[in-house]
């Protein structure tokens, strides 16, 4: 077996797992995050290196924030226009359940590429703002503005209304007006 | 920490574990295929460059491509026909206002561009390309010798069109290197990656394209800059010249020496 080879099974083995949920943080569904993952990893090994699983683990993460930020930017104009030509195909389910993981896709969904990789570097990742700001290969400030935003739209998508209500004591109720 | 970044912590991980397995059935196969592909191109572009930058011809014969160029030239000895050629060159008439024979001259060159070139500029942009436009360079007018002297790639159909279309003057066809098209495109590339600005060791002052095919550009340093332009092949010459400064008014430019 060749040394590509046998880091690359290690690597799948041991953080596959791993690496596929960041990369379905990131797309938001789970085709794409294995297509997001298999390029990444195919990318990583096409060309001859000696890096070991623990180097590579980092560079595929690399390749992958790059790719999800490079294909996001190449559909945008796809997106603008995507809601005049179908209906979506995500249903809301019945059950609450559901409903609440719905929640975090939709507000997820609802966040530019950059605010959502943020927000996954950020909150899933646990990485510091300066380290978000390498990763990307922007300024701090321009990560910090990413996540004001990010965290805003979260919190208010995500905020338990039942929560909101008892700490604020009042509920509202429509007038008969 | 603020408790809607543990709120929105929790949700994430929730999420990601909803997260499918990893497939990873065809991945080999494919990395496996795309190092095979990036070997292939790997090899072409190598040979590419070698090739284009120092010359197939140069590599053979282990000459300088410029020597190289002016060999291929050399090797083409100009070609007549139409009316036959003069023995004695026109001396001018110091009463005339125009040279002899200059309007038979001048519409024999605009009919030889228009087989050649492609005809009248009717389109925005310069001239539709025509069917010869990958071999023609160009026409000058030789008034001494009442001849039109036509640049073109050696191609025998375009020879024969002109030939055919001019009876009554004497035309000369020269060899060049290529067509003007191509030079046209050679004279872009080089403003475009190299750029009429100043250069690491020389700068540029002008690009002006023969009617050869050759791109001569100006520059203050020409050893540095033959060494730089050397990668876009042996058509270009490099010559020492001087900044362009303005006459004044509408007399255009000229060198500063």
């Amino acid at each position: 077996m060749t040394d590509w080879v046998q880091t690359m099974t290690e690597l799948t083995h041991a953080r596959g797992g791993a690496l596929k949920r960041y990369a379905f943080l990131l797309c938001g569904n789970d085709a794409d995050a294995d297509d997001l993952v298999q390029e990444a990893l195919v990318r990583a090994f096409a060309r001859p290196s000696r890096r070991g699983a623990d180097e590579a683990e980092a560079y595929i993460r690399r390749i992958l924030l790059n790719r999800f930020l490079d294909t996001r930017r190449r559909q945008r104009s796809w997106l603008k226009i995507r809601p005049l030509l179908r209906a979506e195909d995500r249903e809301l389910d019945p059950t609450a359940a559901l409903a609440a993981q719905t929640d975090i896709r939709t507000a997820l969904a609802g966040l530019s590429p950059r605010q959502r990789a943020c927000a996954v570097l950020r909150y899933y990742e646990d990485l510091t703002i300066p380290q978000i700001a390498a990763a990307l290969g922007c300024t701090p400030g321009t990560v910090k503005r990413h996540l004001s935003e990010a965290h805003s739209r979260l919190a208010g998508a995500l905020a338990d209304p039942s929560a909101h209500d008892s700490k604020e004591g009042t509920r509202w109720t429509p007038t008969m007006k | 920490m603020d408790p809607n970044d543990e709120m929105i912590s929790r949700r994430l991980r929730e999420l990601a574990a909803q997260a499918g397995p990893l497939r990873t059935a065809d991945l080999r196969r494919r990395v496996r295929r795309r190092r095979r592909i990036l070997g292939a191109s790997a090899v072409f572009t190598s040979a590419g460059l070698t090739a284009g930058v120092v010359g197939v011809a140069s590599v053979l014969s282990g000459q300088h491509p410029q020597q190289v160029a002016i060999a291929r030239a050399q090797a083409h000895p100009p070609a007549y026909c139409g009316a036959p050629r003069r023995l004695n060159p026109i001396l001018p008439d110091p009463q005339a206002s125009a040279p002899a024979d200059q309007v038979v001259l001048d519409s024999t060159a605009q009919a030889v561009d228009a087989i050649g070139g492609g005809g009248k500029d009717v389109i925005k942009g310069g001239k539709r390309p025509g069917r010869f436009s990958p071999w023609y360079g160009g026409v000058e007018i030789s008034t001494e010798w009442r001849m039109v002297i036509v640049y073109r790639v050696p191609h025998p159909a375009l020879d024969a069109a002109i030939c055919d279309a001019v009876h009554n003057v004497t035309v000369e066809f020269r060899y060049a290197v290529q067509s003007a098209i191509a030079a046209n495109r050679l004279s872009g590339q080089i403003m475009t990656r190299i750029g009429s600005g100043h250069q690491p060791g020389f700068q540029i002052f002008s690009i002006s394209n023969g009617l050869d095919g050759r791109v001569t550009v100006g520059v203050d340093h020409p050893p540095a800059a033959r060494k730089a332009l050397a990668r876009f092949g042996p058509y270009v010459l490099v010559i020492k010249s001087h900044p362009l400064v303005p006459k004044g008014g509408l007399l255009g430019w000229h060198a500063a020496v």
